[in-house]
């Protein structure tokens, strides 16, 4: 090993001395995917599994945290009864993206392969999700806010939900500013059913 | 819109639809008993010169970070754990002279978002950004290709998967990924990357003979080999440091940018199942050819459109969506 390569691992090291890593977002997150795979398992048909599996997703992702972030500095000109419409469309189309790929009897084998913590009350989980013989590299970034931790992005693939909404929202609202962006989440959560 | 540094000094106000997307960007109320004006970044209150305000009247400032192209190397972790830039770090950048923009806004109960939101506001903004100067004519040819997946593909794809097993499926699929092998294996030398180069060659040769010919990806079986990270001729050129160039939507083959377009052309040279397909398919056009031939292409359609489909199905704007999937996929690719 070389000093170029040593010096990473150095790195890490001393970040990991000023950040401990924290191992209650990852037995949450562990928690989280034992519900959904068991629910996956025993499901009878797809529309039980998606009704078993929503209050899971509900309860571990921060809805409100990722519409925020998704729609970007702009949130702050919605008013509040805009932004809980923003939050609610925004969850059923998070929701629909997800159980749209359950299928009762399947479910993806994850390995968890280490988590790093960025800044306190921060944590960024990576896994590797084996499903239907292809394997996903998938990142759970983790906050803690009010003493529980909950999933703010998901990152499968290098490809960040909130950022790939963010692109969308961010061209929606500079053309029609708040209401622009909530007549085009209504248009999607329409079109999606 | 009025810029001012630090320091209220007035800047200008050129340049600013492009710094404003590019900014990052938190609010804060600022109350009687307080200073006049004051920064914010990252939980720092930094006071600061008055600008033109009204008494008493509540003026909301939006701060920026001075990063004007996103940074070469997001600073998120790979998979595999490394150390990164904290978004302290990155403030450190923007400290002399950060243009600020002062607005006013009609909703000051709002604006709860934490200094968590701040920090992220950099990367999101940044992290699927590419020029489109050409998006009109994209956006065109975007929806010819939606078009042809929806009612050519997709009806293909069903029919694919009505009579061939998931086993056979597979199959076909490893196999053709296979066959890629010196796409992979070239390009890992042209990177400079002999391990991976080997750890490839010893995937091939494991594939082709236990594998029955790459039917079966036995080569997973073995850690350091199901670990293997595929690369392409479009990842070298970034490695070299060629720029990434424009975004392009091409018919059938969808979005590439020049660079990835180039080395597309590199890949299909690579490719073994492409010479196999010019010479079989003779009559057919170039188009159709390459996109037969594609690498990760051929093999992979099916799971192509599922993952087309699942972008595309719930989007506000699938164009968009896509298009920022492409960019984020891509980097992720070339940071192999």
């Amino acid at each position: 090993m070389n000093l170029r390569t040593l010096a990473p691992a150095i790195a890490l090291l001393l970040t990991g001395s000023l950040f401990a890593s924290n191992d209650a977002a990852e037995s949450r997150l562990h928690g989280a995917v034992d519900q959904v795979v068991a629910i996956t398992k025993k499901s009878p048909d797809r529309s039980s599994l998606i009704a078993s599996v929503k209050p899971v997703l509900e309860n571990i992702l921060n809805f409100e945290t990722m519409t925020r972030r998704a729609i970007g500095p702009g949130w702050r000109q919605f008013t509040p009864e805009q932004q809980k419409d923003a939050v609610r469309l925004f969850t059923t189309l998070i929701l629909r993206t997800y159980t749209a790929k359950f299928t009762p009897g399947e479910s993806p084998a994850v390995e968890f392969k280490g988590t790093v913590s960025p800044s306190p009350g921060r944590d960024e989980i990576s896994t590797t999700s084996l499903y239907r013989g292809n394997r996903y590299d998938v990142i759970y970034r983790m906050e803690e806010q009010s003493g529980s931790w909950t999933i703010t992005d998901v990152v499968i693939e290098g490809v960040s939900l909130v950022a790939n909404y963010r692109s969308q929202f961010e061209e929606t609202f500079s053309q029609g500013g708040p209401s622009g962006v909530l007549k085009a989440l209504e248009r999607s959560v329409a079109d999606s059913k | 819109m009025k810029t001012f540094n630090r320091t209220g000094k007035f800047l200008s106000t050129k340049g600013l639809p492009s710094l404003a997307s590019l900014t990052l960007i938190l609010s804060v109320p600022l109350i009687a008993n307080e200073p006049d004006l004051v920064l914010v970044k990252h939980g720092e209150v930094v006071p600061m010169t008055k600008p033109e305000k009204a008494p008493g009247e509540t003026v909301y400032l939006e701060s920026a970070v001075a990063i004007k192209t996103p940074p070469k190397k997001a600073p998120r972790p790979s998979p595999t754990p490394k150390p990164k830039a904290t978004p302290a770090a990155i403030t450190q950048k923007g400290r002399n002279d950060v243009p600020i923009t002062v607005v006013k806004s009609s909703h000051p109960a709002q604006g709860t978002a934490s200094s968590q939101d701040d920090d992220w506001d950099a990367e999101y903004s940044h992290s699927a950004q590419i020029a489109d100067p050409v998006q009109p004519v994209n956006r065109g040819v975007f929806w010819f290709n939606h078009q042809l997946y929806h009612y050519v593909f997709t009806p293909l794809n069903k029919t694919y998967k009505f009579v061939l097993p998931r086993p056979a499926r597979k199959g076909i699929s490893n196999a053709i990924n296979n066959i890629e092998y010196p796409v992979r294996f070239v390009n890992d030398l042209l990177q400079w990357k002999p391990d991976r180069a080997g750890l490839e060659t010893e995937k091939f040769v494991i594939n082709s003979t236990a594998g029955v010919g790459g039917l079966f990806k036995v080569s997973d079986k073995f850690p350091k080999l199901a670990e293997v990270k595929p690369t392409d001729t479009s990842a070298t050129f970034a490695k070299w440091g060629i720029p990434s160039g424009c975004y392009i939507v091409w018919p059938v083959l969808g979005p590439k940018t020049v660079r990835d377009t180039v080395g597309f052309a590199g890949d299909v040279a690579l490719n073994p199942a492409s010479w196999f397909t010019y010479g079989i398919v003779g009559g057919l056009t170039a188009t159709t050819a390459l996109a037969v031939s594609a690498p990760q292409t051929a093999g992979n359609t099916s799971d192509k459109l599922d993952t087309y489909e699942t972008i595309t199905k719930h989007a506000v704007d699938p164009y968009l969506s896509v298009r920022s999937a492409y960019v984020q996929n891509r980097k992720k690719v070339e940071s192999h």
